[in-house]
């Protein structure tokens, strides 16, 4: 589980590493985003050769990136992955790539599947379920992109039911972290780090 | 000597349980079907034509086997009888519960309507598709079991307004039958 953490803290909270600090901040243009309001801001489908096939803003701010800045930076993120599985940047081998990338502002949680599509969400900082959701964001596309004949395999997901339950998964995150929010000690399982 | 050894399959009474199989695998044995007659179509109407024609085999089979299996004494030859024998045997057996309602439209006209229709439930038809449904497969099985039973009909597959169970929307289906002059004529005779 090494290259957990990309964000160790150490080096200072504004520098998130990589160039990507930039860009990062496009990701999420708000921080302060009240607890009633979903912990979501965005989630993002990545196929296995890089190219963006299903991305969704949740924030209710409306400053949202244009597509093709969505595409490039999920082209980023996907190097980005697969820099960090190779042998010689992980200190220790079969590393799972990049699972966290933890800034001040919000945490992007990636999860990879055996066949190569990443899942990505973009929650508020320390905000709980999100392994879960993006476990349930895999089912809905099990379900409703690989079981929909109108979808042609690594294109972009247009289908309404589709987008309905990942709306539905999403909004069952929000119910989660409500009350919780507030508590400091909910996202528990990503205080430690391997670095 | 011997009796002669005796087929145990034919010895064996005939199994009425209802046998289920995985959805996903029916799932993505439909989409396949759906894919394939895409590759080889025009346009959209030929694409439903095509889907009906599958369903057809399909509800002449159906009907053979359950009316042997449910009602071996009886034949339906009345049309409520057969539309009745369709809504609740049919579907049960296919889809583990009745279609909702069976409505009478005109003297020739029938409605079988039905929500969550199993063949649609993972399926979304792109905007450039619009006005085809997918369940024209289920259609086809109505026609296939009316005609197999000697009721000529044209049966289609429509779009109804979508209902909300207040969690997800659900789609509904109605399934049109248009039945040929001649089984009316028929009706009238009884």
């Amino acid at each position: 589980m090494s290259g957990r953490a990309f964000d160790d803290g150490s080096q200072g909270e504004k520098d998130v590493g990589v160039d990507f600090t930039g860009r990062a901040s496009f990701l999420v243009s708000s921080s302060s985003s009240s607890s009633s309001s979903s912990p979501v801001f965005s989630v993002w489908i990545v196929n296995k050769s890089g190219g963006l096939i299903f991305y969704k803003n949740y924030s209710s701010d409306k400053n949202t990136l244009d597509t093709n800045d969505t595409l490039r930076l999920a082209s980023v993120w996907h190097s980005l992955h697969a820099i960090s599985r190779t042998n010689s940047v992980s200190p220790v081998k079969k590393s799972s790539g990049i699972e966290l990338l933890e800034t001040s502002t919000f945490d992007l949680h990636c999860f990879e599947t055996k066949t190569g599509i990443k899942f990505m969400v973009c929650s508020m900082k320390k905000a709980i379920g999100v392994e879960r959701l993006l476990r349930r964001v895999y089912d809905v596309y099990a379900d409703f992109a690989m079981k929909n004949p109108f979808y042609e395999l690594e294109q972009p997901i247009q289908a309404e039911l589709f987008e309905e339950r990942v709306m539905i998964a999403v909004k069952s995150c929000r119910n989660a972290n409500s009350g919780h929010y507030s508590g400091g000690g909910g996202g528990g399982g990503y205080a430690s780090s391997l670095y | 000597m011997a009796p002669p050894s005796i087929d145990p399959l034919v010895d064996q009474p005939m199994s009425s349980g209802r046998k289920e199989v995985s959805l996903s695998a029916f799932a993505f044995l439909f989409s396949e079907i759906v894919q394939y007659h895409l590759q080889r179509v025009s346009d959209t109407n030929e694409l439903e034509l095509k889907l009906e024609e599958a369903g057809a085999h399909v509800g002449r089979r159906v009907l053979e086997l359950l009316a042997y299996r449910e009602k071996p004494t009886r034949r339906e030859t009345r049309l409520n009888g057969i539309l009745t024998f369709i809504q609740n045997n049919v579907w049960k057996n296919l889809f583990g519960r009745s279609a909702d309602s069976l409505e009478i439209y005109n003297d020739d006209e029938y409605m079988i309507s039905d929500r969550d229709v199993l063949v649609n439930r993972f399926i979304s038809v792109p905007k450039d598709y619009q006005g085809m449904n997918c369940a024209s497969f289920v259609a086809g099985v109505v026609k296939g079991c009316l005609e197999s039973a000697g009721f000529d009909a044209q049966v289609s597959a429509y779009d109804a307004p979508t209902a909300d169970d207040g969690h997800y929307s659900v789609a509904r289906t109605n399934f049109l039958v248009k039945v040929d002059a001649n089984v009316l004529e028929r009706e009238q005779s009884f």
